[in-house]
C-alpha cells in the first residue's frame, strides 16, 4: 500500500454557484493517499459539479483546491491535469475517429519533452511501451487498433478510463464509470477499478449501491451540495441523515 | 487491421514517382502545360496550408487569401523598393506572415466556431479594401509589376525569367512544402492537432494548452500561405488587390475539402484535378464553371471526404469482397 | 464642408428613403438567408445568385406575359420550386457541416451564373419601370415605383411573419430548428421542413431580386456586391435571430445610403464592415439572440 495518511487533495470551503443556484456549498473535503473514496448521494447533490471544480473544468465561485500541498484553485484544467489529476467523464468523452492505440498516445505523449517537430511520432518506443502497458490495464489489448467509435459501449468506457491514465495521474476522478454498463462490463471494469486503486489514489462518483461497497473504504455522502456524511460503508448505511436522504424526504 | 497504415506508404510511392517524373520531363514539356503545373505546385502549397488549419486542427477559415496576398506584396515590395535579392524577398515575405499570423491568430484562435470564420472573413475583406483603396502602395486594382532577381546560389545565378528554371523552382519549394508539413503532421505536435480536431475538450483534459497549438497551426498555415503567395507573385511577377480577394480564400476552402481535407495529400488532388479542368476545358468552353459546380456537388454526395474518400471507399469496397 | 440648405436635405431624403426602400427588400433576402443557415447550417454562398435569378426570371417573366407582377410571382415561385430540388439534390449530404455547404453552394453559385450567362447574356440589362409615377413630399422627387416596392416589400415581411408564428407550418419550421430530435419524435417529418425551408429561403431571395429588378439593373453578377451586404446584416443581427436581421438591415442600409454623400460606395462599404466589428466588439453573438 502507499504511504498512509498523507493527505493528497484538500478543498476548504470550496462552493460553486450558477446564478441563484448553488450546486457545491462550501465543501471541506480531505483525501489521503492511496484512497479509494466513493462520492454519493441523490442526484443534483452536486457529486459531478465536486469533481468538475476539482479537475478545473469549472472555476469555484469560492473556496480553495489543494492538491500535494499545491493551491490548484482556478488554474486551468490543463495544467491540472500536468500536475497529476486526471477525469473521466461520466458521458464517454473520446477521440472518436483515432484508433484505441492512438486514443491512449496523446496523453501518454503529454509528459514526452517533444521538442523536435520532425520526429515521427510512432518512432517514439518509450511511449509505444506506455500505451502498450494501459492498454493491457484496462483490458483493450486485443483491440489496439480497432476505430473507437466502432466499440462497444462497455469498451468506451474503458478506454476513455484508459486516457485518463495515460496522463499517469496521482489521482483519478471517475465520474460514474459503471453507468449503462452490461453484466459482464460491470464486473470487468469494477474489477479493472480494483486493481488501479493499489497504485492510484481514486474519488469514484456511483449510484450503484453494490459497487460502492465492494470497492470503497471510506464513502462521503453529498446532498444538496453539502456534505452530510462521511465514513466507512457500515458507518454511511446505519446513518439516519443517509438513509432519510435517499429513502425518506420526498422533493 | 488499421487500413491507413498502409496508405501513407502508399501514397508516399506514389507521389515519390510523381516528383522523379516530374523532376526529368521538366525542359520536355510543352509550355502550356509547364505552366499549369507551376501553377498547379504553388497553389498546392496554398491549399495544403489551409488543410493544417481545418483538416488538422479544425479551425474553418475564409480568410487566408490575406496571407498569400501578405506574401506576395511582402516579396514585391522590398524588391521593387529596395532591390533586395530573391531569397531576403521571400524570407521578408515570410517573416511578414509570421508576425500578422501571431497578431490575426491571437484575436481570433480565441474565439473558435462561428465568430472565428466571422472575424478571418472581416479581416480578409478590411485588408482587400485597404489594397483596392491605397493604390500608391498596392496599386489597386491595375496591381503593380515587378522585375523578378535572379536566383543565386553561390557563384550560380538563375534567371526566374526561363520558364525552365521557373519549374524547377517551385517545385523545389512544393516538394520541400510537403515534406516540411507530412513529418510535422506525423510529429508529436501533429498528433496533438489530430487529438484537438477529434475531441477538442478531451485533448485540454489530457494536458494540451489548446489555444496554443492552435494558434502555432494558424502560424503555420500563415507562413505557408504567404510562401505560396510570394512565389505566385514571383511567377506572374506582379501582384494586385485581387490576390486578398476573398474568392481565393473560397479557392483553398474548395480545393481542400474536395481533394480530402486531413490528409495534406488530397488538397494537391483537389488542386490537380480542378485547375486543368479551368485550363484545357476553359479555353474552348466560355462555361466551363459548370463543370466544375457540378464536380463540387457530386463529389461531396459520394464522401464528405472528398476525392480521397471515394478512392478509400472503393478500395475497402474491393478488400471487402 | 458638408453644404446645408434646401438642395442638401432634398438629396439627404432621397438617400435616406432609398436606404429604406433598399433596406426592406434587403431585409427579405437577409431572412432567407438566415432560415436556411439557422436551420440547416448552411452557409449558402448562392443565396445572391438566388436573388440574381429572380431578377432574372422576372425579366422573362415581363416579356412572356407583359405583366411586371406576374413575372414576379412566376420568378418567386419557380426558384422556390428549384430550391427544393437543391436541398435535395445537392445540400442534403453536408447539411449540418458549414465548411462542406461553403463548398456546394459555390458549386450551385457558379452552376446559376454560367446558365444564366449563357441564356440571359453577359449584358447588364435595364427593366422598364412597371410604375412610372413620380411622388413628391418634401421638395423630394421620388420614383413612385420605390414606395410600391417598400409597400410591397412589407406586405410580404408580414406574410411572412404570419406564417412563422400564426399558421401550423410555421410552428413546425420553429420548433425543428429550436430541437430538432424533439420535432423528429413529434411526427413532423423533418425531411419534408427542410425543404420546405429551403425553398422558403430561395423564395425570399428570389423576391427580392424581383422587386429590385427595375431598380438595379439586371446582370448575371448581381450577387457579388449584395452577398456581402447580407452576410454583415446577418451576422450584426445574430445569427438565426430574425427579429435582428430585420433591426440590422434597417440600420446598416440606410447608413451605407446616407454616406455615399459623402465617400465612394466602397468607402461606406467599408464603414459597414467597422460597425460589424465594432456590434461583435460590444456583442459578439450580434445584436439578438438566436431563437435556437
Amino acid at each position: 500500500m502507499t504511504a498512509q495518511g498523507k493527505v493528497i487533495l484538500e478543498t476548504h470551503g470550496l462552493t460553486k454557484r450558477f446564478g441563484g443556484l448553488v450546486a457545491v456549498d462550501h465543501v471541506d473535503f480531505k483525501l489521503e493517499e492511496g484512497e479509494l473514496r466513493a462520492i454519493i448521494g441523490p442526484n443534483g447533490a452536486g457529486k459531478s459539479t465536486f469533481l468538475n471544480l476539482i479537475s478545473g473544468r469549472l472555476k469555484p465561485t469560492e473556496g480553495k483546491v489543494i492538491f500535494k500541498g499545491e493551491d490548484i484553485t482556478g488554474l486551468p484544467c490543463h495544467e491540472i491535469t500536468r500536475k497529476g489529476i486526471a477525469l473521466s467523464l461520466q458521458l464517454v468523452n473520446i477521440f472518436p475517429e483515432l484508433t484505441d492505440f492512438e486514443n491512449i498516445w496523446i496523453g501518454a505523449q503529454m509528459r514526452f519533452k517533444h521538442r523536435n517537430p520532425f520526429v515521427k511520432a510512432e518512432t517514439l518506443a518509450p511511449i509505444r511501451a506506455k500505451v502498450e502497458e494501459i492498454c493491457k490495464m484496462v483490458g483493450l489489448y486485443d483491440k489496439m487498433d480497432e476505430v473507437a467509435s466502432n466499440l462497444s459501449h462497455g469498451d468506451q468506457k474503458l478506454l476513455d478510463i484508459g486516457i485518463a491514465l495515460s496522463t499517469e495521474p496521482s489521482l483519478l476522478l471517475l465520474d460514474e464509470p459503471l453507468a449503462g454498463l452490461s453484466r459482464k462490463e460491470f464486473a470487468e471494469l469494477t474489477e479493472v477499478i480494483r486493481e488501479l486503486s493499489k497504485s492510484k489514489t481514486i474519488i469514484l462518483i456511483e449510484h450503484n449501491i453494490d459497487a460502492v461497497l465492494k470497492l470503497a473504504r471510506k464513502i462521503t455522502v453529498l446532498d444538496r451540495g453539502k456534505v452530510i456524511a462521511e465514513g466507512s460503508p457500515v458507518e454511511i448505511s446505519e446513518n439516519v441523515k443517509v438513509q432519510e436522504v435517499y429513502l425518506g424526504r420526498r422533493r | 487491421m488499421a487500413k491507413y497504415r498502409l496508405k501513407p506508404t502508399l501514397s508516399g510511392c506514389m507521389l515519390a514517382t510523381a516528383v522523379v517524373i516530374l523532376v526529368a520531363v521538366g525542359p520536355l514539356l510543352p509550355a502550356s502545360l509547364r505552366s499549369l503545373l507551376i501553377d498547379i505546385m504553388i497553389f498546392s502549397i496554398y491549399a495544403m496550408a489551409f488543410d493544417i488549419l481545418f483538416g488538422y486542427s479544425n479551425q474553418f477559415s475564409y480568410g487566408q487569401a490575406t496571407f498569400f496576398g501578405l506574401g506576395a506584396y511582402g516579396i514585391l515590395l522590398p524588391v521593387l523598393h529596395a532591390g533586395v535579392n530573391l531569397w531576403t524577398g521571400i524570407l521578408i515575405a515570410l517573416v511578414l506572415c509570421v508576425i500578422f499570423g501571431l497578431g490575426l491568430g491571437f484575436l481570433s484562435v480565441r474565439l473558435g466556431g462561428a465568430y472565428f470564420v466571422i472575424i478571418t472573413i472581416i479581416f480578409n475583406m478590411v485588408f482587400y479594401l485597404l489594397a483596392l483603396s491605397w493604390t500608391w502602395l498596392t496599386g489597386g486594382d491595375d496591381g503593380l509589376t515587378f522585375t523578378v532577381p535572379p536566383a543565386t546560389i553561390g557563384p550560380l545565378s538563375f534567371s526566374l525569367y526561363n520558364p525552365v528554371v521557373n519549374y524547377y523552382f517551385a517545385l523545389v519549394f512544393f516538394v520541400a512544402s510537403y515534406v516540411v508539413l507530412r513529418r510535422f503532421v506525423a510529429s508529436p505536435i501533429g498528433k496533438i492537432l489530430i487529438a484537438i480536431r477529434e475531441n477538442e475538450e478531451r485533448a485540454s483534459l489530457v494536458g494540451y494548452n489548446v489555444f496554443r497549438y492552435k494558434l502555432l497551426a494558424f502560424v503555420i498555415s500563415a507562413l505557408f500561405t504567404g510562401l505560396a503567395g510570394a512565389l505566385y507573385a514571383i511567377r506572374t511577377r506582379y501582384a494586385s488587390a485581387d490576390y486578398f480577394s476573398i474568392i481565393l480564400s473560397g479557392e483553398a476552402i474548395v480545393w481542400a475539402i474536395i481533394g480530402g481535407s486531413g490528409t495534406l495529400i488530397g488538397p494537391i488532388i483537389g488542386v490537380a484535378i480542378i485547375n486543368p479542368i479551368i485550363y484545357y476545358v476553359g479555353v474552348f468552353w466560355r462555361h466551363y464553371l459548370i463543370i466544375i459546380g457540378l464536380l463540387l456537388i457530386l463529389v461531396l454526395r459520394f464522401s464528405t471526404k472528398g476525392i480521397v474518400g471515394v478512392v478509400k471507399s472503393r478500395l475497402a469496397g474491393r478488400r471487402a469482397r | 464642408m458638408v453644404p446645408l440648405g434646401a438642395e442638401f436635405t432634398s438629396r439627404f431624403l432621397f438617400v435616406l428613403i432609398n436606404g429604406f426602400v433598399w433596406a426592406l427588400i434587403v431585409a427579405l433576402v437577409a431572412l432567407g438567408l438566415s432560415f436556411i443557415f439557422g436551420l440547416m447550417d448552411i452557409v449558402n454562398i448562392a443565396h445572391g445568385d438566388l436573388y440574381m435569378l429572380g431578377a432574372v426570371l422576372t425579366w422573362y417573366g415581363l416579356a412572356a406575359t407583359g405583366n411586371f407582377w406576374l413575372g414576379v410571382i412566376l420568378a418567386t415561385a419557380v426558384v422556390g420550386v428549384l430550391g427544393i430540388g437543391l436541398e435535395r439534390g445537392a445540400l442534403r449530404p453536408v447539411e449540418g457541416m458549414p465548411a462542406y455547404t461553403v463548398v456546394v453552394t459555390i458549386g450551385i453559385s457558379y452552376i446559376l451564373q454560367q446558365v444564366v450567362l449563357a441564356v440571359f447574356g453577359g449584358s447588364p440589362q435595364k427593366m422598364s419601370d412597371p410604375f412610372p409615377m413620380v411622388i413628391e413630399f418634401l421638395g423630394v422627387r421620388y420614383p413612385g415605383y420605390r414606395i410600391l416596392v417598400a409597400g410591397v416589400s412589407g406586405i410580404a415581411l408580414l406574410a411572412l411573419w404570419f406564417l412563422l408564428f400564426k399558421t401550423s407550418v410555421g410552428l413546425w419550421i420553429r420548433a425543428t430548428m429550436q430541437d430538432r430530435e424533439m420535432a423528429n419524435a413529434m411526427g413532423i417529418s423533418v425531411n419534408n421542413i427542410y425543404a420546405m425551408t429551403f425553398a422558403l429561403g430561395a423564395a425570399l431571395a428570389a423576391l427580392g431580386g424581383a422587386l429590385a429588378s427595375p431598380i438595379v439593373q439586371v446582370f448575371y453578377l448581381m450577387s457579388y456586391d449584395l452577398l456581402v451586404l447580407v452576410f454583415i446584416i446577418v451576422i450584426v443581427g445574430g445569427l438565426g435571430s430574425l427579429k435582428g436581421t430585420m433591426v440590422a438591415a434597417l440600420i446598416i442600409c440606410p447608413l451605407e445610403s446616407v454616406m455615399t454623400l459623402f465617400v465612394t460606395p466602397t468607402e461606406a462599404r467599408v464603414i459597414s464592415f467597422l460597425v460589424m466589428a465594432a456590434v461583435l466588439l460590444v456583442r459578439p453573438q450580434g445584436l439578438f439572440k438566436a431563437w435556437r
